[in-house]
């Protein structure tokens, strides 16, 4: 069983290199990946602040992300993600799995919101439990999204917030 | 005129009747001693009619028989009076056979030796009367003659008959001296036989008497036994006995003393006597300072005490003051042991005679079989009772074990239902908690690939858009297996977990109208009529709204995917005692009942692509809304899914 879903994981990440990500899996020796792309939106400087140790997921997530403007930043887990925003000194949105090798999802956020007051940001989980959403709202995020999620929902979140932002 | 040959049949005469009417009693009586008397006068009488047949042809002869009959009078009485004791007494027995065989002898001597009757007489004569008078001595000695009279007639007569015999030596030499002697021997003679007549009547009445005693000691005896076999109570039995006794007696006080197995004396039966003498026996019996009645026991007899003064009791004083006199204490025997006393009381001195005394010795063995039988009746009854009881209360034991035994059967068979049905719950929670815990594992697993499947198909369908409607197509199919396999994974995920629900205050129907309106809106609905029959008076009550949702579009979309080529489907909503009733109603193809049974267990499912986990989801959520659900259907008309959640949980 694991040996299929491997199979099938390089499979996709082959897909990936096709559509032009170079990025395939992440594992325990590939740490401290980043990856910046310049926005071409009409929001600008947006950054967002990708966490999911799924790779295919936060790494299409970012390129959608990106398509639409966005600089994005990704990390694999919590302490690559504070490794990679260190020479940062804004990050505006930030989408966090709660479950994370390590330092978990909530405690990751925490510790952004820290370094970057103003930071906004959802956390996104496979895990469907209330209590999920209640610890993700108590960490400062505005909502929390079970996977599968709609790339949709997410994009209006941060459309709708920023459009906001830009009003006031 | 008195001539010798007058004198001598007057005489003769005389004695033969005495002779005859002692006979006749002999008869009557059987008496050895009145036949003896009979026969001694039989012989005096025929010596004396001899004596008139003597002619001088006969003359030895008779004379001879004459000599013999003259002494055997004399042998008969003896003989008599060897009878008068009981065994006979044999020296008299002897001397009356001597007495014959002398006779004999002397007359034999006499005739024919001396061959003159006068001289022959002489021996005869006296020793006829040395006997007479031995004879008077001791008839009167052995004969126990009550009355005075007729003992004086008896001795008077024999001993002076005894007398008249010795004179005959004197009747030849004196000659006015023969009619004299033998005038004396006729009034003797007479006088004895008088005296004799009296004592036979005073015997036969004695005897008719004592023959009276014995029925009436058989009477009583008879009485006493019927009484006391019409009874076993040991109190009316000594009662009566009690009455027998002082009836027969004419005693004025009568008790019974018992003497129980270990040997304590109970004063059972008491008759004259005052209470306070009673209380004092009553006192020492208790105390056990019996010595007397200790020593009256053991001597195992019949006990008169004429005297008290003279006896060790301690009780003297009382017994003086209830004027106790002569005292009769009869033991109270069974199987030859003591186990009573009956004391019999006169207040005054008084004889008791053997026959009151055997008749008492008798009554206290009658009385002790009695007794015995009493107390082994009583001792019967006892056990009977016993045994009575103990079979009650085993039967009761046994009724209520059987009863017990019913109640724990049922109580077992109970058991067991539950057992088995907490074994299938059991099986189901097991089963369910595999899949809980897989689910919770796979879910995770499973729903980050989607994840990943769903946003690069995103991609690409953004990528692609506005190029080939094909490949649109296919992505958007792609999007809506995603969608499928999604909610499958939240179908078990929502199993997996101990979920709980968040009641808060909503309307049913508003939830029912939501689901229905959502359904509508995905367009899932084809030929299908929607009826919806709600009732508007159910107030807002206490429901997990999005729990409840997924109850209704979970039952609605099983209806719906029912009635492929369409139906009507109908949803009611009722308030039927503080319970709300919700029944979804279709037309479609029905469940088998072999189905129905299992329609809400856990991966069960008739439906292609189906997770059979739908309708557990269902019965869980309102099972934890303390409702139920229920399903009625029938093949090819349609399925009912009836929900019932009460008012307030």
């Amino acid at each position: 069983m694991e040996y299929f879903i491997k199979d099938s994981i390089i499979d996709i990440s082959k897909q990936y290199v096709l559509l032009g990500i170079k990025e395939g899996i992440s594992t325990k020796n590939e740490t401290n990946f980043t990856k910046k792309r310049k926005s071409t939106s009409k929001y600008k400087k947006i950054r967002i602040l990708i966490i999911d140790d799924e790779a295919i997921t936060r790494e299409t997530l970012a390129t959608i992300l990106i398509e639409r403007g966005y600089e994005v930043i990704t990390a694999n887990d919590g302490y690559e993600a504070i490794e990679n925003t260190q020479h940062n000194t804004c990050i505006d949105f930030a989408i966090v799995d709660i479950k994370l090798p390590g330092m978990n999802g909530i405690e990751t956020f925490k510790i952004l919101k820290k370094r970057f007051p103003k930071i906004k940001g959802i956390m996104i989980t496979a895990y469907s439990l209330n209590s999920f959403i209640q610890n993700a709202l108590d960490s400062g995020a505005l909502t929390c999204i079970f996977k599968p999620f709609d790339v949709d929902s997410i994009i209006s979140i941060i459309e709708d917030m920023y459009e906001k932002e830009e009003k006031n | 005129m008195l001539n010798l040959v007058n004198a001598i049949s007057i005489d003769g005469g005389f004695k033969l009747a005495v002779c005859l009417l002692l006979f006749v009693k002999y008869i009557e009586t059987k008496e050895k001693v009145i036949f003896w008397l009979s026969m001694g006068w039989l012989f005096f009488g025929l010596h004396n009619i001899t004596e008139l047949l003597v002619t001088k042809t006969n003359y030895k002869f008779f004379v001879f028989i004459n000599h013999i009959l003259f002494l055997l009078p004399a042998a008969a009485f003896f003989e008599c009076i060897s009878n008068m004791q009981k065994p006979a007494v044999k020296s008299f027995h002897i001397l009356s056979i001597l007495f014959g065989i002398f006779a004999i002898i002397i007359s034999f001597c006499g005739t024919f030796i001396l061959k003159e009757w006068y001289f022959a007489s002489i021996p005869t004569s006296f020793i006829n009367g040395v006997g007479f008078i031995l004879c008077a001595f001791y008839f009167v000695k052995f004969s126990k003659i009550s009355s005075t009279i007729c003992q004086k007639l008896i001795f008077l007569g024999l001993f002076l008959n005894g007398v008249h015999n010795l004179d005959y030596p004197f009747l030849r030499p004196i000659e006015w001296f023969a009619p004299i002697g033998f005038s004396l021997g006729v009034i003797f003679a007479i006088i004895f036989g008088i005296g004799l007549i009296i004592w036979t009547i005073e015997v036969t009445q004695k005897e008719a008497e004592k023959q009276k005693r014995i029925l009436q000691e058989l009477s009583i005896l008879y009485d006493i036994v019927t009484t006391v076999n019409q009874t076993l109570n040991l109190k009316k039995i000594l009662n009566s006995i009690g009455k027998k006794i002082l009836e027969f007696t004419g005693v004025e006080i009568i008790a019974t003393l018992l003497i129980n197995e270990d040997k304590s004396i109970d004063f059972v039966y008491h008759y004259g006597l005052s209470k306070k003498f009673i209380k004092s026996v009553k006192k020492v019996l208790r105390k056990g300072e019996t010595p007397f009645l200790n020593k009256i026991l053991s001597s195992k007899d019949v006990k008169i005490i004429e005297d008290w003064t003279k006896e060790p009791t301690i009780l003297q004083e009382a017994i003086k003051r209830e004027r106790i006199k002569t005292t009769v204490f009869v033991p109270i025997k069974s199987k030859n042991k003591i186990i009573g006393l009956e004391a019999i009381v006169s207040h005054t001195s008084r004889k008791f005679t053997s026959a009151e005394i055997r008749l008492l010795v008798s009554l206290g063995n009658a009385v002790g079989v009695v007794i015995e039988n009493s107390r082994l009746y009583n001792k019967l009854r006892f056990i009977n009772r016993d045994l009575e009881r103990i079979v009650k209360e085993r039967t009761k034991e046994l009724d209520n074990a059987r009863k017990n035994a019913l109640k724990m059967a049922s109580e077992v068979k109970e058991a067991l239902k539950k057992l088995k049905k907490t074994q299938k719950q059991l099986i189901m929670s097991e089963r369910l908690a595999v899949i809980g815990r897989m689910a919770a594992m796979v879910s995770h697993e499973l729903k980050n690939p989607l994840t990943g499947i769903k946003i690069s198909t995103y991609y690409l369908k953004s990528k692609l858009k506005g190029k080939d409607k094909k490949i649109i197509t296919s992505l958007e199919n792609i999007e809506k297996e995603i969608e499928r396999a999604s909610n499958i994974i939240n179908d078990i995920l929502c199993l997996s977990r101990e979920f709980t629900i968040n009641p808060s205050l909503n309307n049913i129907n508003a939830v029912i109208r939501d689901v229905l309106a959502s359904i509508r809106q995905k367009r899932m609905v084809r030929n299908i009529t929607i009826k919806t029959d709600l009732d508007r008076s159910i107030p807002n009550f206490l429901i997990d709204r999005e729990k409840i949702r997924e109850v209704i579009t979970n039952l609605l979309l099983n209806a719906i995917e029912a009635m492929p080529n369409g139906g009507k489907l109908l949803i009611e909503s009722k308030l039927i005692k503080k319970e709300v009733v919700i029944k979804i109603n279709d037309t479609g193809k029905g469940i088998s009942a072999d189905k129905l049974k299992r329609i809400f267990e856990p991966f069960f499912t008739d439906k292609e692509g189906g997770t059979g986990l739908g309708l557990t989801l269902v019965k869980e959520i309102i099972k934890k809304h303390n409702g139920k659900v229920e399903v009625k259907s029938k093949l090819g008309k349609g399925t009912t899914f009836t929900i019932k959640m009460p008012l307030k949980n």
